[in-house]
């Protein structure tokens, strides 16, 4: 009838018998074999690579871009993008600290305003694309700049130290084994994993970004959840912030550039579409971990560093690649059979 | 037939008048706060400063138009400037030898992304992503995190910094590849193709024209816009450096937009791009001018990109 | 006595300068399945469309359960016990089989996937379909794809069910499940709306049949009142079928097509057109002349057989290659595949032949609007010069740019794929006589027609396609609109 290759048959075959079907193409295990194999590979090479406190160092080294790529997760899954990112940790961290020094609000305190500051320059991302119509790409460039001098203004245009201990120790806190910024990013990544998995939100989102006309069909509300979207990835984004400031005991206006197409790297290569619908959690954390694995390594081995972005460039290129043959394959079957082109 | 209360035969042509009235209203409002505003020199400074971004924006407006778009010229920049340093002070070569080689880097990325983007399917936005960390950290690479002084290469230093009779070389430079360009695409059977392929690729497909070498076309050229202003980037620093180039593709972008280039391809103008590259300058100027500092620029151009946007939104609704 | 579930009072829809619907009067009763019959461009989408909340009717009185509604949009069609399956698949790929069939529908808060699956399961129970709903939608086949849609628009027990071209992607077996599904629910009180092109499911499945054309109700009877005859003929209408005298094949063969085939599309077509000839093809909605027109020029693959220009087999070709033999083609959408609406008249005529009339590169400006002038005069087309955009010439006259951009270039060989659809009557009919000339001056033409009497009026020979293969060929002469349609359809009936 139509062309539905072995794969489709086996597992929609598979689908019958009870279980969902079990793909081995997914990018999550390929992501997952990389991984092991260049842990493999790189601690062969270098003995020191593969200690428990190496290991934890790559986990940590992590957390912040992670952090602030669950959030371009949110908005890339909706089908949408945020270019300001960078920018806005950058103005979070200032704020924080210029709140504790100069206004002498607690520590906490300036914490919480921090995050809320992220998650309302989120909503303003979020609203500028859904209700002004502006294109994501512009919406988002144009908060860039505005953001980055925003950063440089409060800051004066230095950064800012901090001495408060609460802020500095925010960093370097250990909790076990584990230090403060591997637990929260750990919790993070849980907590976006339900919600985008098991939420009618979250799941809202992908059906945005998959099928958006569908979903408007559908009585989803598309601007409350592109709004959220942004929102999340602002908070996100003000918690790397954050994090950063106390890493280098300042607010600085120069801090995360580059962040965003970082961020956006780690969660295609994790498995997304830049145009909506697909991706996870998941995907983006072993995403995360494979780069911090290799600049690990790269430092390790004191390899020139200059290397770490042209693996990075070459990882997302050649994975994309790849990974579009196999699914325009898939994209083809799933057309076949549909009703001939455009007659009605 | 779609009725329409204003007559968008000539809605290409408002959105252009509308940026100029804009770009007049500000040299206008300017030139009234600030009495050192309205002079030769500082117009002739306007446009040397909106020359060198301008030149990769209007590579990027070809790019923006058939649909795509290019992330790697900032890189390239970066990597033509540390091109020269390599073949004139390490390897010296004959000064024009060093140029086109230097020319040629940017030839050869720009046609690696039409490569990524026509076989392999890559979309434009990560292909040039990914290009551009690759030609970044071999520039890096070449330069170990050294700068290269060129201050002794007069013709380099001549082009960035020079004059012909009272007018800066970028600024003819500029405005020579402003008025090429332009020609090539309202007057050329090129130009034609392109924005055919901007149009609706599958029409211009099914009439049998080569989509394919269009594309190649366009990232090769935009490669080369890239390359000549890093040359002139070179020339302005007097430096090879592996930094030279960074941001310039968003600035460039913002250019484009702001001249009236679709992000989803289809419309643009070169004139366009030109008065969004001026725009900005003046504006920069202005407020340079108006004591302003220079963190509220990165504010202002924000917002001025922003309020474009919606004047575009609100031009199509008509 | 059971009242209409759904009442359509003397409904009319009109779009920018086309009347679309017109003083429609359409009734439904609980439990019934009602077809909806017409051609292409009759009105079927757009009524499914006002029934579904998409937009309102300019004039006319919808009610529901005896009370008059006005829809404000899809939601409170939905609201109103309305779920509609339309043509295109509208699932979310990367969501799983349940979350397809809840969307929109999803309990608040946190979302139980235990319970939800369970529901889910229930609702595939009813329809027959054992499959594990968290299987993202993207894996399944066609098929089941559309069963799954099925599901999603009975979950929550509609009151009425709208059905467009559901069959289009199942197998046979899943056509008869699907049958059974539909005349439980019926059974059960659902009312059916099903809109086909296949007339021995009109039969199997419906109590009513509706028949819409040039968006007015030609009749609404009962199943057992009508014949096959009856339908094709409200269908097509008595239209005027023009005289031309017929030619037999006296030319050379400028085009052969041998077996060709394309797995899902079309069969073993064979065909054979001769310089100078008109060659049609007939057919319904589904039944595969688009592919195969794409398919001969190169616009799109195919998996085996032969296609002969001018005694020169191409293999694998290109819409390029195509050109270099003279072979063009007018696509079905003109507006997506023929133009490019922001250029203007002269750049969409030239645009395949603009080395011809530029030097070293440069568009000579002055011989393109000579071009374009002459073609303007030939062809009578309205515009108010070669500069004007093309997106602001009415239909046919886009049409005729088209037209005059490929007899330009001399063509041996025209593929026009339903040339004359959105078109006016006037413009349809210098469109034909267009034809008759290039057709007199040798050139081989190969025609899909929108209405069946077009094929009668201008063609010399007639193919008849359904389901991706021809199935009978006629010659001009021996040939009555009765006989085209029944071709067309399929014959089996009362």
């Amino acid at each position: 009838m139509n062309g539905n290759d072995i794969q489709q048959r086996s597992s929609g075959i598979q689908a019958e018998l009870g279980k969902p079907a079990f793909r081995w193409d997914r990018r999550e295990w390929l992501l997952l074999a990389v991984v092991i194999l260049l842990a493999l590979l790189f601690g062969l090479t270098n003995p020191h690579f593969l200690t428990v406190e190496n290991l934890l160092n790559i986990l940590n080294q992590s957390t912040i871009i992670l952090l602030v790529s669950l959030g371009m997760l949110a908005v890339i899954v909706s089908g949408g993008i945020d270019l300001s990112v960078g920018a806005l940790a950058s103005l979070v961290g200032v704020v924080t600290v210029v709140m504790m020094n100069d206004l002498g609000i607690p520590a906490y305190a300036a914490i919480l305003l921090g995050l809320v500051t992220g998650g309302f320059v989120g909503l303003l991302n979020g609203f500028s694309v859904s209700r002004l119509k502006i294109p994501d790409f512009i919406s988002t460039l144009a908060m860039m700049s505005i953001c980055r001098g925003a950063a440089f203004l409060i800051s004066g245009g230095y950064a800012v130290r901090t001495e408060d201990r609460l802020l500095v120790s925010l960093y370097n806190e250990k909790l076990g084994p584990l230090t403060l910024p591997i637990v929260v990013t750990a919790a993070a990544a849980i907590l976006m994993f339900l919600f985008l998995g098991r939420t009618r939100p979250g799941r809202s989102m992908y059906a945005v970004g998959g099928n958006r006309h569908a979903a408007l069909l559908m009585g989803i509300h598309v601007q409350r959840t592109v709004l959220l979207s942004y929102s999340i990835c602002g908070f996100l984004t003000a918690a790397g912030g954050i994090l950063t400031a106390s890493r280098i005991a300042a607010g600085s206006p120069t801090a995360g550039m580059g962040w965003e197409l970082t961020a956006i790297s780690i969660v295609v290569l994790g498995g997304a579409s830049l145009f909506g619908g697909q991706g996870g959690v998941l995907g983006t954390v072993l995403a995360a971990i494979l780069l911090g694995m290799i600049n690990n390594w790269l430092s390790l081995t004191g390899m020139a560093w200059w290397l770490q972005g042209f693996v990075q460039g070459a990882l997302l290129i050649l994975v994309v690649a790849l990974n579009r043959r196999i699914l325009s394959e898939k994209l083809s079957s799933w057309r076949s059979g549909m009703p001939a082109s455009g007659e009605r | 037939m779609e009725k329409r209360i204003l007559n968008p035969a000539t809605f290409v042509f408002r959105r252009e008048y509308a940026m100029l009235a804009v770009l007049i209203v500000l040299v206008a409002a300017f030139s009234i706060s600030s009495d050192k505003f309205f002079s030769v020199n500082n117009f002739l400074s306007i446009v040397n400063n909106a020359a060198i971004g301008g030149i990769i924006a209007l590579g990027m407006t070809y790019v923006l138009m058939i649909g795509g778009i290019d992330l790697s010229v900032g890189s390239v920049v970066s990597l033509t400037t540390v091109m020269l340093g390599q073949f004139l002070v390490h390897y010296p070569v004959d000064t024009w030898l060093a140029m086109l080689i230097a020319l040629l880097t940017g030839v050869t990325v720009g046609f690696l992304n039409g490569l990524l983007v026509v076989e392999a399917g890559v979309p434009a936005f990560i292909a040039t992503l990914g290009m551009m960390m690759m030609v970044q950290s071999v520039a890096s690479f070449i330069t170990q995190g050294a700068t290269t002084s060129l201050s002794d290469f007069r013709t380099i230093v001549l082009l960035g910094q020079g004059y012909m009779g009272p007018v800066p070389i970028p600024v003819l430079l500029f405005v020579i590849a402003t008025i090429t360009l332009h020609v090539l695409l309202t007057r050329t059977i090129f130009g034609v193709k392109v924005r055919a392929v901007g149009g609706n690729a599958e029409a211009t497909r099914l009439m049998g024209l080569n989509v394919r070498a269009i594309q190649y076309a366009v990232y090769t050229m935009s490669g080369l816009m890239a390359s000549l202003a890093g040359i002139l980037v070179a020339g302005r620093l007097s430096m090879a450096s592996s930094q030279a180039g960074s941001g310039w593709e968003l600035q460039a972008i913002t250019v484009a937009v702001l001249g009236g280039t679709s992000l989803f391809g289809g419309q643009g103008t070169i004139s366009g791009t030109f008065i969004g590259a001026l725009m900005v300058s003046v504006l920069f100027n202005g407020l340079v001018m108006l004591g302003v500092p220079y963190f509220y620029q990165l504010v202002a151009t924000g917002c001025i990109l922003i309020a474009a946007m919606v004047l575009n939104e609100f031009l199509r609704k008509g | 006595m059971t009242e209409h579930v759904l009442e359509l009072s003397d409904i009319s829809k009109s779009f920018p300068g086309v009347n679309v619907l017109n003083g429609v009067n359409f009734a439904l009763r609980a439990g019934e399945i009602h077809a909806l019959l017409g051609e292409n461009g009759a009105g079927k989408s757009t009524l499914v469309n006002l029934i579904g909340g998409v937009f309102p009717p300019d004039a006319g009185e919808i009610r529901i359960m005896g009370r008059p509604v006005h829809l404000k949009g899809p939601h409170d069609s939905i609201r109103n016990g309305i779920s509609i399956i339309h043509q295109e698949l509208s699932l979310v790929p990367d969501l799983s089989v349940a979350e397809n069939i809840f969307l929109g529908r999803f309990p608040d808060g946190w979302v139980n996937w235990r319970k939800l699956h369970r529901q889910a399961e229930e609702i595939l129970e009813r329809i027959g379909l054992s499959i594990h709903p968290g299987t993202p939608v993207r894996y399944l086949s066609t098929g089941k794809q559309q069963l799954v849609e099925i599901a999603r628009a009975i979950a929550f027990h509609p009151r009425i069910l709208i059905m467009d071209e559901p069959t289009s992607a199942l197998t046979e077996y899943e056509v008869q499940t699907l049958f059974g599904i539909i005349r439980r629910l019926s059974s059960e009180g659902l009312a059916v709306i099903y809109i086909t092109h296949h007339m021995d499911e009109v039969w199997e499945l419906s109590h009513k049949v509706t028949v819409l054309r040039d968006g007015r109700v030609i009749f609404t009877k009962d199943i057992e009142e009508c014949t096959p005859h009856d339908i094709a003929e409200a269908m097509l209408g008595h239209k005027l079928a023009g005289e031309r005298k017929r030619r037999l094949m006296t030319g050379d063969t400028v085009l052969e097509v041998r077996n060709l085939s394309a797995k899902g599309r079309f069969r073993d077509v064979n065909i054979r057109i001769a310089g100078g000839e008109i060659v049609g093809i007939a057919g319904q909605l589904g039944a595969g002349k688009t592919e195969l027109i794409r398919a001969i020029y190169g616009a799109d693959p195919f998996d085996a057989g032969e296609i002969i220009v001018a005694g020169e087999t191409v293999k694998f070709g290109s819409p390029r290659d195509s050109i270099l033999r003279g072979m063009y083609m007018v696509p079905e959408n003109r507006k997506s595949g023929g133009l490019v609406l922001d250029m203007n008249v002269g750049e969409n005529m030239t645009l395949p032949y603009l080395d011809k009339i530029s030097r070293l590169g440069f568009l000579s400006q002055k011989k393109q609007h000579e071009i374009v002038d002459s073609y303007i005069r030939k062809l009578n087309i309205k515009t108010t010069g070669a500069d004007k955009k093309i997106r602001y010439l009415s239909g046919g006259n886009q049409q005729k740019v088209i037209l005059s951009r490929w007899i330009g270039m001399n063509p041996r060989i025209l593929l026009l794929d339903q040339p004359t659809r959105g078109i006016d009557i006037g413009s349809k009919e210098e469109i034909y006589e267009i034809m008759h000339q290039l057709a007199e001056s040798g050139v081989g033409i190969l025609f899909v027609a929108t209405e069946t009497h077009e094929l009668l009026r201008v063609c010399d020979r007639i193919y008849v396609m359904r389901d991706g293969m021809i199935v009978r060929e006629f010659h001009g002469e021996e040939c009555t609109e009765k006989d085209l349609a029944l071709a067309m359809l399929g014959e089996k009936g009362a």
